[in-house]
Parts: structure tokens; C-alpha cells; sequence
């Protein structure tokens, strides 16, 4: 009788368990999309840009900074993004111009979460960006997928 | 008249014609007072009612200037407060640029870290003290997504 019961009891359970059956249409899968900003020059003290895809079935699952010692923190940004489609990240450095990026440099990455999405389709905007003087400047940004993560 | 084309018999005019001329431009004519009287009431009339429309142009002229200033006067107002409305910036705003971004958060950065951030309106969080706190609630609310992160 307590045999059975044990056995029962595993039966019911095993379904909790058990690993949920891949999907090969819907599979989900984690992506990395590098930001980019290149100053042209200028010291990049400042930069707020706004991130956006236009897939479906694609959420932001987490943020961090990157590359250049001024900006390895990872940026601002609103925690509500999280499980979005869009994410307005922002960052500054009030360090000596010498401390500063004045190229092309990985500012932040950002973590996808992918559900039966073949390519991302990214939107990047630069809102603004600044100069340690305070100046806006005028920069380019752009992102990329990592191909391995 | 004294020249050589011959006059004809036939074309002066007839004596009674001659003698009825003669003695209208001799006869005395009479106006009698009455006229003289209403002549001079309709002249008196007539230069009164003109002397009334120069009145009446005044008046409008009057008018019509006054109506013309309150309408600058109205514009200028206007005018005035837009420029005192956009003069009044958000306290996020700190760079007054008219938008509230990470370059506010960090003007108001850098003016902590040279301790010159000692205006009070800049104390967003409103704890009494400007520092970091304040230059973090300035950055949360540039990235804030439900206002597009932006003013």
C-alpha cells in the first residue's frame, strides 16, 4: 500500500519536473545587441539613446555597460524596460576629457530574449549627448548583434 | 459787330422781344424776407450737419484708436507673458534647454562635484541637501519610459 502510494505520487509529480518540449517553431533564444557611439573626436562625457524593436516576440532582459572604464557601469534606464520592447538608456562621466572616449566605443550591451525571431529589427536614436562642458555634440550611434554570445 | 460778313435784315430779333429785355434788366426784383430767412436757415442747417459728420469722424477716429492700442496693448501682454512662461523651466530642467535629460543630470553632477551646487531649487528630491541623490532623480526621470523619457 505505501509502495503504491509512493509510486502515485511520483506519477503525478514527474509532469512538474519533466523539461518542457522544445518547440522548433517557437523556440526561444538570448540575444546580444552591442551599442555603439562615436563622438567623431569629441570627448563623450554624456549620451542618452533610445533603443526600440520593432520584432514581436523580442523582450529586453537586461543592460550593462561596456568597453571604455568611463562608461562600464552599466547606463540609466527604466527598470519598467525590463520585458519591453524599448529602452531609453543614459549615461555620464564627469571625469577630464583625457578619461574619455573620442571615438567609436561599446557603451552599452543589451540582452534580448527571443521567441521564433530569425534577425533583430533594432531602432537607435540618439536623444542627445554632451561634451564635459556640458555642450552638446553631435554623435552616431548604432547597435549590433553579437553573433556569439 | 464790325467785320466783313454781311449781316442780314432778317436776324435781328423782334422789337417786343427787344422791349421785353430792355425792361426785365431795368426792373428791380423784390426777395421777399421770408426767403432771405429760409435761405439762411438752410445754409445754417447745411453747415451745422457738416460740423456734425467732423464730430461724428472724431468720434470714430477716437474709437477706432482706442480700439487699435487694447489690441496692441492685449498683443503685447501676450507676447510678454509667453516669453515669462517659456522663461519658467522645470527644476529637472537644469541646463534650461527646455527639456529634461541626462544632461541635466549631469550639469547638476558636475556642480556637485565643484561644490558650486548651492541653489535650493535644484534640491528635486527635496531632502533639504543637493547632491547625488538629486542628480540620480534628475537621471531616473530622463529615462523614464512612460513620458518617453524626454519633456
Amino acid at each position: 500500500m505505501r509502495t503504491a502510494l509512493m509510486f502515485l505520487i511520483c506519477v503525478l509529480a514527474a509532469p512538474l519536473f519533466a523539461q518542457q518540449p522544445a518547440d522548433e517553431e517557437g523556440r526561444g533564444s538570448f540575444r546580444v545587441v552591442d551599442i555603439y557611439v562615436d563622438s567623431k573626436g569629441a570627448p563623450l562625457a554624456a549620451y542618452q539613446l533610445r533603443f526600440s524593436m520593432t520584432n514581436t516576440n523580442a523582450k529586453i532582459v537586461g543592460i550593462e555597460g561596456r568597453e571604455h572604464p568611463a562608461f562600464r557601469e552599466p547606463p540609466m534606464y527604466d527598470p519598467k524596460a525590463m520585458q519591453h520592447e524599448r529602452v531609453i538608456i543614459a549615461a555620464f562621466n564627469t571625469a577630464p576629457s583625457d578619461e574619455l572616449p573620442k571615438g567609436k566605443t561599446r557603451v552599452a550591451t543589451i540582452h534580448v530574449a527571443a521567441i521564433g525571431v530569425d534577425a533583430l529589427q533594432c531602432i537607435l536614436k540618439v536623444q542627445t549627448a554632451a561634451n564635459p562642458e556640458g555642450n552638446k555634440i553631435a554623435i552616431e550611434a548604432t547597435w549590433e548583434e553579437r553573433k556569439n554570445k | 459787330m464790325n467785320n466783313d460778313v454781311p449781316q442780314e435784315e432778317d436776324l435781328n430779333a423782334p422789337p417786343r422781344l427787344i422791349e421785353a429785355l430792355v425792361q426785365a434788366s431795368s426792373e428791380c426784383i423784390f426777395v421777399p424776407p421770408a426767403i432771405d430767412r429760409a435761405i439762411l436757415k438752410a445754409s445754417e442747417r447745411q453747415f451745422s450737419h457738416s460740423g456734425r459728420g467732423r464730430a461724428r469722424r472724431v468720434w470714430w477716429w477716437t474709437r477706432l484708436t482706442t480700439a487699435s492700442a487694447l489690441v496692441v496693448a492685449f498683443a503685447l501682454v501676450t507676447f510678454q507673458w509667453q516669453r515669462v512662461a517659456k522663461g519658467r523651466f522645470a527644476r529637472e530642467d537644469v541646463n534650461h534647454d527646455g527639456q529634461i535629460d541626462i544632461l541635466d543630470a549631469f550639469a547638476l553632477a558636475r556642480q556637485v562635484k565643484q561644490g558650486s551646487a548651492s541653489d535650493k531649487r535644484l534640491d528635486v528630491n527635496g531632502d533639504g541637501v543637493v547632491d547625488e541623490r538629486d542628480v540620480a532623480t534628475i537621471a531616473a526621470h530622463a529615462v523614464k519610459l512612460e513620458r518617453g523619457g524626454r519633456s
